[in-house]
C-alpha cells in the first residue's frame, strides 16, 4: 500500500504540473497475487503491482482524457505535452463540463491486516486444501486462488479529495471426474476465511461425481432451475446490455421499451448495493460520486438505469455513481450487484419441479439482438435432469436463446438463500431461480 | 534498462534457477471517438513496466512492477524467485522447455506513416466527415467513428542469452451507423464491427479504408434493415463474408488449437478443447479445401511480430492441412510435452502479465473461386456479412454467430433483398466439412481482432485472421423463439 499521503502528494504534483487547468483524476494502485492450477498442479503463480492514473483535463471547456502508469515528474511532463496537443486540436464540448463539488472525507480504510503482504505460501496451502478434497474423491482440481490489495483516490481542482483502501480474496474451482466433466464453484470475499473454500468445494463434489452425461435432451422449451452462477451471468448481461444511460438516451437500448414498467414478479429485486456485508464495497465511483444502495429492479419494476458522470452532464441527468473508468467516460456499470433472496427456500424451489433441468453455470453468453436483449449462451460444468425435486442425472450441454424480459415474465420463484460468487465481471450475490419456458435451441457433444 | 534486466537475470542464475526471462515494455495509445460529427472522446494513455519470469525446480514464478529503479527490479526478481519456490513445492515433475536457439535481434513492424505523426485534428476531421455522411440519412440517429493507435516497445532478455528489441505499431479504425425507429434499432459497421479493422501498420492502413467513401452505403443498409424481414429458420446454403469468417476461424479453429487449453490450463475460465492430442494427424477437421495456418510473419497482420514473449522467432505452421487437423498453437513448455518445437505463440498483453498461448494470425488460406462463382452455385441461400455476436461452448464444438445483415441469393444471383438479425449455428467439424468453396486471393484480407480475451488474470490480445468469403452447404440459419 502506498497510503493516503502518497495520493495527496500526487495531487500537489498535478497542481504544480498543470497550473491553470481544471482536472478530475482517479489514481489506483493494485497489487494482485494469483496462483492458478490445472490437473491438481500449479501452472501459474504471479504477483502484479501497478499504479494507474486516469483523468480529464479541461481548459476553456475543451477536454483531454489521459491515463498514465508513470506519475514521476518526467512522466507527468510527457503527459502534459499530450494534454496540450489534444486541447489545441479539439473543439469545445457541446455541454458545459462541470467539476464535482468540493468534498473531502476521511479516508476509508477497508483493508484487513491479514490480507496485506500475503506470502505465496498462503495460496499454496489453499491450493493444497482444494487438491486434497479433489484427491479424496478421485477428482482433479482446476482454478485459482488470489488476493488483492487496492487503493483508489479521486482528486480534482474543485477541491474533491477521496481515498479508500481495500483488500479482498477470490477463487474459483472446477472439479473434474474421469470423464473430464464436473462442477464449478467460486467466491469473492473480504478475506480468505470468508471465501469458505473448503465448504464451497466440498459442496460441489456430489455434482462433479454425478456429471457423467451419457444422455441428451432435445431442443425445446423447458422448466429450468438456474444455479446462482447462471443467474448472476444472465443479470450481468442485463447490466451490460440494457442499463447504460447513454444508449438509453440515444434510443439504442432495450430499456427504452421497458424502463418504468413491471418486468418481473414482486419477489424480484436487483440492486447495486455497496452496503451488502458480503460485497467488496466501492464507497465512491471513479469520479468520486458517493455510492449508496441503488435499486435497478424493485419488486419487479424496472426502476433505474445508470448514468456515468459525463453522460449525466450531457443529458442533464444526475450521475448515479457508476462511472467505472475516466477512459470510458460514457460507460456505467453496477459495481456491487445483489439480487435479493426470493419467495421460497431453495429446497422448496426444487420441490416445485416434477420434471425439469438444472443449469449450474453458463459459458460465453452474448447479445444476439441488442434491441430486444436476446441472449445466447451454452451450459457448462453440469446440466442435470431434475425429477420430483431431485437432481437425478446429467445430460449433455445445450445452447439457449432467450429474451431477458421474457425470462423475467416466466420467473416463477427465487430462493431465499443467496450466494456470494466471483462472477464474470464483478463479485455477485445471487439466488437460485425457477424459470418456465426456457428455450434450448441446439445440442453440443459433451 | 536492458543492463538492469540482465543484472537481474545474473542474480537469478546465482540462485540456481533453471530458466528466467525479463521483459520491459512501454505502451502508448491514442483513442478517438466521434459521435454524429462531434468529438466524443480523445484519450491518450502511457504505461511502462517490467515482468520477470522464473523457473525453479519445476515451479514457475512471475512478478511485475512499474517502479523501474534498479532496486525495485532486483526486488521483483527476488519475488518471482520466491513465488517459483512455492510453486516448486507442489510440482510433480520437472518442467522441460522446448529447444529454441538464442536470438540477438531487433524487429520493427512495417508502418509507413507513423500514426502518431498525423495531427490529432486531421484524425478527428476524417471521423467527423465520415459520420456526417452517415447522419445525412434521416433514419440514422447515431453515427459513430473510432480510431485507435498504439506503439509498443519491448525488450526481452533471458538466461539462455537471447536479447531482442521490438517496436510494434498498431492502427485501427471503423464506422458504425445506428438506424432507429419506433420498433427498435439496427446497426451496420464498416469495415468491421466492434471497433473496425486493425493491423500492425501505420496511418496508411486507415487511409486505405476509405471510411468517408463507404459511409453512405453503411447508413443506407442500416436504414433498410429497419424494415427488412427475418430469415425463416431452416437449413440453407450460405456464403460467409471475409470479416465474419475471421470470427468463425477465431472461435472454432484458433481457440481449440491452443495447446494450454487442451492440457486444461483454462478449464475453470475460458474452457478446454475438443482437439485432444490423440486426434492430431487423424481428425478430418474440414473438407479437403480447408487449410488453416498460424502465421506471425504476415506483413502487417495484427498478430504479427518478430519474436513471441518467450523469445521464439515468428513463424508459419499449419493447424489444418487439406482438411486434416495437423497442429497446435504452442509455447515452449507445452510443445516439449508433445516432443515438438514451439511455434511461437506465447504472448502477453502487457509487461504486467506472463505470456500464455495466444493466437497470432490464424488464417483460412484462399481457394480458387471468385465471389461471383461461389454465389452462382447456390440455388437458394444467403450471403451473411459482418459479425454482430459470437458464442461457442467451452470445448469449442457448438457455436452460434449473428451477423448484421444477410443478402438473399436465388438462382445463383444476389437478388438485392436483405434480411435482418441473421443467426447461424452448428458444430465445428460438421460445419468445416460442409465447406465446398473458398474465394481466391483477390478476396483475401487479414482482419484484425483487437479484443481476444483469455486467462486469469484476464489478458486482451490483438490477433489477426487472413480470410476470404467461403461457402458452406446446409447450415442451420435462424433459431426458434
Amino acid at each position: 500500500m502506498r497510503t493516503d499521503q502518497f495520493y495527496r502528494n500526487l495531487m500537489r504534483l498535478l497542481h504544480d504540473t498543470f497550473p491553470g487547468y481544471e482536472f478530475l483524476v482517479t489514481a489506483t494502485s493494485t497489487k494482485r497475487d494469483l496462483t492458478r492450477f490445472a490437473n491438481s498442479e500449479v501452472h501459474q503463480n504471479i504477483s502484479q503491482e501497478a499504479l494507474r492514473m486516469e483523468g480529464v483535463f479541461i481548459k476553456d471547456n475543451k477536454m483531454a482524457v489521459v491515463s498514465s502508469g508513470d506519475v514521476s515528474m518526467e512522466g507527468l511532463k510527457k503527459l502534459k505535452e499530450q494534454v496540450d496537443e489534444i486541447l489545441e486540436n479539439t473543439e469545445k464540448l457541446n455541454f458545459k463540463f462541470k467539476m464535482p463539488p468540493l468534498r473531502m472525507e476521511y479516508p476509508y480504510y477497508m483493508d484487513e491486516e491479514e490480507m496485506l503482504n500475503v506470502h505465496p505460501s498462503k495460496r499454496r496451502e489453499l491450493f493444497e486444501l482444494i487438491k486434497s478434497i479433489a484427491n479424496e474423491n478421485n477428482l482433479k482440481a482446476f482454478g485459482y486462488v488470489a488476493n488483492t490489495e487496492s487503493e483508489v483516490s479521486v482528486m480534482s481542482t474543485s477541491g474533491l479529495y477521496l481515498y479508500h483502501s481495500t483488500t479482498y480474496a477470490d477463487f474459483n474451482t472446477v472439479l473434474l471426474n474421469e470423464n473430464m466433466t464436473g462442477s464449478y464453484t467460486s467466491a469473492t470475499a473480504k478475506n480468505f476465511e470468508q471465501l469458505q473454500i473448503e465448504e464451497k468445494v466440498r459442496e460441489i463434489v456430489p455434482l462433479a461425481k454425478k456429471n457423467i452425461p451419457d444422455e441428451e435432451i432435445e431442443p425445446g422449451q423447458y422448466t429450468v432451475i438456474l444455479g446462482p452462477e447462471a443467474v448472476a451471468d444472465i443479470f450481468s448481461y442485463f447490466v451490460y446490455g440494457a442499463l447504460n444511460g447513454f444508449a438509453y438516451e440515444t434510443k439504442t437500448s432495450s430499456a427504452v421499451k421497458y424502463l418504468g414498467k413491471k418486468i418481473g414478479p414482486e419477489f424480484l429485486t436487483f440492486k447495486d448495493d455497496p452496503e451488502d456485508e458480503r460485497q467488496i464495497k466501492y464507497p465512491f465511483d471513479s469520479v468520486g460520486t458517493k455510492r449508496t444502495t441503488f435499486p435497478v429492479i424493485e419488486k419487479g419494476e424496472f426502476k433505474n438505469i445508470l448514468y456515468s458522470y459525463q453522460t449525466a452532464l450531457l443529458f442533464g441527468k444526475e450521475p448515479t455513481g457508476h462511472t467505472v473508468s475516466m477512459l470510458q467516460p460514457y460507460m456505467a456499470f453496477v459495481m456491487n450487484p445483489v439480487i435479493d433472496g426470493g419467495n421460497m427456500a431453495k429446497e422448496e424451489l426444487f420441490s416445485k419441479v416434477d420434471k425439469g433441468i438444472y443449469i449450474h453455470r453458463i459459458h460465453y453468453m452474448n447479445i444476439v439482438d441488442p434491441a430486444e436483449l436476446t441472449l445466447t449462451g451454452m451450459t457448462r460444468d453440469g446440466l442435470f435432469i431434475v425429477e420430483n425435486g431431485e437432481i437425478t442425472k446429467a445430460v449433455k450441454n445445450m445452447r439457449f436463446n432467450v429474451n431477458f424480459y421474457n425470462l423475467l415474465e416466466n420467473l416463477k420463484a427465487m430462493s431465499k438463500e443467496t450466494y456470494n460468487i466471483a462472477g464474470s465481471f464483478t463479485a455477485f450475490i445471487a439466488p437460485y431461480a425457477l424459470v418456465e419456458g426456457f428455450n434450448f435451441t441446439s445440442k453440443s457433444d459433451h | 534498462m536492458k543492463d538492469i534486466l540482465k543484472e537481474a537475470l545474473e542474480f537469478l542464475k546465482t540462485k540456481g534457477v533453471e530458466y528466467a526471462d525479463a521483459r520491459y515494455e512501454e505502451h502508448q495509445e491514442e483513442e478517438i471517438e466521434v459521435e454524429s460529427a462531434k468529438l466524443k472522446s480523445f484519450s491518450y494513455s502511457q504505461d511502462k513496466g517490467v515482468g520477470i519470469r522464473v523457473l525453479f525446480d519445476g515451479g514457475w514464478g512471475f512478478a511485475a512492477t512499474d517502479t523501474l529503479s534498479k532496486n525495485s527490479i532486483m526486488k521483483t526478481a527476488e519475488l518471482a524467485l520466491e513465488i517459483a519456490k512455492e510453486s516448486a513445492k507442489t510440482a510433480k515433475e520437472r518442467v522441460k522447455l522446448a529447444e529454441e536457439p538464442t536470438h540477438v535481434d531487433t524487429f520493427k513492424s512495417p508502418a509507413q506513416i507513423d500514426p502518431f505523426s498525423i495531427s490529432k485534428a486531421e484524425k478527428i476531421e476524417l471521423l467527423k466527415e465520415a459520420t456526417s455522411v452517415m447522419m445525412k440519412n434521416e433514419k440514422v440517429k447515431r453515427a459513430v467513428g473510432t480510431m485507435d493507435f498504439r506503439k509498443i516497445h519491448k525488450v526481452f532478455v533471458n538466461t539462455e542469452g537471447s536479447d531482442i528489441e521490438q517496436d510494434i505499431t498498431i492502427s485501427g479504425a471503423g464506422i458504425v451507423a445506428f438506424a432507429v425507429s419506433e420498433e427498435g434499432f439496427q446497426v451496420r459497421s464498416y469495415p468491421s464491427s466492434f471497433g473496425g479493422d486493425y493491423a500492425t501498420r501505420g496511418w496508411e492502413f486507415v487511409q486505405e479504408m476509405k471510411l468517408v467513401e463507404n459511409a453512405e452505403k453503411v447508413a443506407e443498409e442500416a436504414a433498410a434493415l429497419l424494415s427488412a424481414p427475418e430469415i425463416e429458420p431452416g437449413e440453407y446454403d450460405i456464403i460467409i463474408d471475409g470479416q465474419q469468417m475471421a470470427l468463425q476461424v477465431h472461435e472454432s479453429c484458433g481457440h481449440p488449437t491452443e495447446l494450454d487449453r487442451v492440457f486444461g490450463s483454462e478449464i475453470s475460465f475460458a474452457g478446454g478443447s475438443f482437439l485432444q492430442p490423440e486426434l492430431l494427424n487423424k481428425l478430418k477437421y474440414g473438407s479437403d479445401i480447408v487449410n488453416i495456418t498460424a502465421d506471425a510473419t504476415l506483413e502487417g497482420g495484427l498478430g504479427s511480430f518478430g519474436y513471441d514473449d518467450e523469445g521464439v522467432k515468428a513463424q508459419m505452421s499449419y493447424l489444418v492441412k487439406d482438411g486434416l487437423f495437423v497442429g497446435y498453437l504452442m509455447d515452449r513448455q507445452t510443445a516439449a510435452k508433445l516432443g515438438l518445437r514451439s511455434n511461437g505463440a506465447a504472448r502477453a498483453d502487457s509487461w504486467s502479465n506472463m505470456p500464455i498461448i495466444r493466437m497470432t494470425n490464424i488464417n483460412l488460406l484462399p481457394g480458387d473461386k471468385t465471389l461471383d462463382e461461389l454465389i452462382s452455385e447456390i440455388d437458394y441461400g444467403f450471403l451473411l456479412a459482418t459479425n454482430k455476436s459470437w458464442s461457442i461452448d467451452d470445448m469449442r464444438v457448438n457455436f452460434q454467430f449473428a451477423t448484421e445483415i444477410a443478402y438473399e441469393i436465388k438462382g445463383g444471383k444476389l437478388t438485392g433483398k436483405i434480411f435482418k438479425n441473421p443467426v447461424y449455428y452448428g458444430k465445428t467439424t460438421e460445419f468445416w466439412n460442409s465447406c465446398d468453396g473458398i474465394a481466391n486471393k483477390d478476396f483475401w484480407h487479414i482482419w484484425g481482432v483487437p479484443n481476444c480475451g483469455k486467462g486469469q488474470p484476464g489478458q486482451v490480445m490483438w490477433v489477426g485472421h487472413g480470410t476470404s468469403p467461403a461457402r458452406f452447404r446446409k447450415v442451420k440459419v435462424g433459431v426458434a423463439k
